[in-house]
């Protein structure tokens, strides 16, 4: 089966895009990610977008770009993970022999045009469960926590860690919104948005975006660049079941092993994680449904520092991630893709740099965990 | 047999939530409860679903105290004895005092929109 391959990634740097259309933004990533990959748009024939782009996204924006050569387009939408069903969808277009270079970008300006507080794109009102859930995400997400934490015993010092490392992270990350190490005691300080939840738990609102680049192989290779193969995919989506719910688990458990039975490899040979990242507790469950511990166990895992890197077993979100560096449109997937990306590559900032990163996963769930959500894996491997 | 239209259901329902009582949909081949409110089972698949009226009381799942400049308001997942739990909101009692497993009834003349209003049931 022919391979692809992770070509090019770029970050806009901005956090907050005053002035900046959402096309344009859009734009400066695409250019951006083949710039890094050494191609231009004559080479884009796949084109992924959500509905971050402006318009009918897949359409606006290829002409907005001058994409010529398009002949596979998706505009899969799952929220924050969609970015993450796009390399999977990518990686079995290249596989079918459908395109050879895909373009994936997602952007977003929302806290420059003081647009919404939700998700750029989807019609919310027209959901079907809209009447039924009217909670914005952040009473959701304590929910959650709540239900975890009487469960399973999980504390809101456990879930503080993970804040802390992904302080410790952003400290190095000059383009982070928040470069301050913090506390366990200062994020239990914080004023609390919806117990357990405190500010601290909560990730940033901030634009920008990415972009990523993913070739055959024969391109890939032909480039003399970093080499990063996409091993593993899997993806799965979830919802409230009726009201048979469990807050505690999200679909992810299916995603991660799908991805994992893809990939070949054991939970334990992942050298780095990308996890998505919009609540400390989002954090913790996907933790535990991607098996890198037992349910439950995601507590005590956290804890004591286990997720920074130099100092942990799983370091994650090396680049300070939604809770400290940025969250674009309120879709953290596509940086999480990207740092993944960088430790693959080696190219991570070196004080967080993982040693010998051969195995790295990013992950994420979009949506909310209390409701529908579709969630995904992707396995990179450093070849 | 043909489904009912979804949007007479959530008229239907949040109606009857107005005079305090909750509606809760069953499947009339599977015989099981779902929430939000379906035309199909969303278990079997069923398109012949109609109303139940729930006992309303049921059990706290999970709540937060939501905390939005000086109003506190409680958001709930409260599990009903038929089976599903629906998301709503819990009032008129000490949200500090409010543990998961309390028992909790629907608030008579209350609603948050379309979604059922609890206090807690001592």
């Amino acid at each position: 089966m022919p391979d692809a391959f992770i070509m090019g990634i770029y970050e806009h740097p901005t956090r907050r895009a005053d002035g900046l259309t959402r096309a344009r933004l859009h734009a400066d990533v695409a250019h951006g990610a083949l710039a890094d990959a050494g191609l231009t748009i004559h080479d884009v024939d796949g084109y992924f977008c959500a509905s971050d782009a402006p318009g009918v996204s897949a359409l606006a924006m290829a002409e907005y770009l001058g994409l010529t050569n398009v002949r596979y387009a998706d505009s899969t939408e799952t929220g924050g993970s969609s970015y993450l069903f796009h390399v999977q969808h990518a990686i079995d277009a290249i596989r079918a022999g459908r395109c050879n270079v895909a373009l994936i970008t997602m952007a977003d300006n929302q806290v420059a045009e003081k647009r919404s507080f939700g998700l750029t794109g989807p019609d919310f009102a027209s959901s079907p469960d809209a009447p039924f859930a009217g909670f914005v995400p952040a009473p959701l997400y304590a929910m959650v926590a709540a239900r975890h934490m009487h469960e399973y015993g999980t504390t809101s010092e456990q879930l503080a860690w993970i804040k802390v490392a992904a302080s410790h992270h952003a400290q190095h990350n000059p383009n982070a919104l928040l470069r301050d190490v913090v506390t366990v005691e200062q994020v239990l300080d914080s004023p609390l948005v919806a117990d357990p939840l405190h500010r601290l738990d909560c990730c940033v609102m901030t634009d920008g975006g990415g972009a990523v680049v993913i070739a055959r192989q024969e391109i890939a290779r032909a480039s003399g660049r970093p080499l990063v193969r996409v091993r593993g995919t899997g993806s799965a989506l979830g919802h409230a079941n009726g009201g048979r719910i469990d807050l505690t688990r999200t679909a992810g458990v299916r995603s991660a092993a799908y991805a994992f039975e893809e990939a070949g490899v054991a939970r334990s040979d992942i050298k780095y994680a990308s996890l998505y990242d919009s609540f400390t507790i989002t954090v913790l469950v996907q933790i535990e449904d991607i098996g890198f511990c037992e349910k439950g166990g995601g507590g005590a895992f956290v804890a004591d520092g286990n997720l920074i890197s130099g100092v942990g077993k799983l370091p994650f979100n090396t680049d300070g991630g939604g809770l400290c560096s940025n969250h674009p449109g309120n879709r953290g997937g596509m940086t999480k893709l990207l740092e993944a990306a960088r430790q693959a590559r080696g190219t991570a900032h070196p004080a967080v740099q993982v040693p010998n990163c051969d195995l790295a996963l990013a992950h994420a769930t979009g949506g909310v965990i209390a409701g529908h959500h579709g969630s995904s894996t992707i396995i990179l491997e450093r070849i | 047999m043909s489904p009912s239209p979804d949007v007479d259901d959530l008229k239907t329902y949040s109606e009857t939530l107005a005079q305090g009582r909750l509606l809760v949909r069953r499947c009339n081949k599977c015989g099981e409860h779902h929430h939000f409110p379906r035309s199909y089972c969303p278990f079997c698949g069923n398109g012949d679903t109609g109303w139940t009226e729930s006992s309303g009381t049921g059990e706290i799942y999970a709540f937060t105290r939501w905390r939005q400049r000086d109003k506190v308001t409680v958001p709930a997942f409260v599990s009903l004895p038929e089976g599903p739990s629906v998301l709503g909101l819990i009032a008129d009692c000490d949200p500090e005092a409010l543990r998961i497993g309390d028992r909790v009834r629907l608030a008579e003349t209350q609603t948050h929109g379309s979604m059922p209003v609890f206090t807690r049931d001592i």
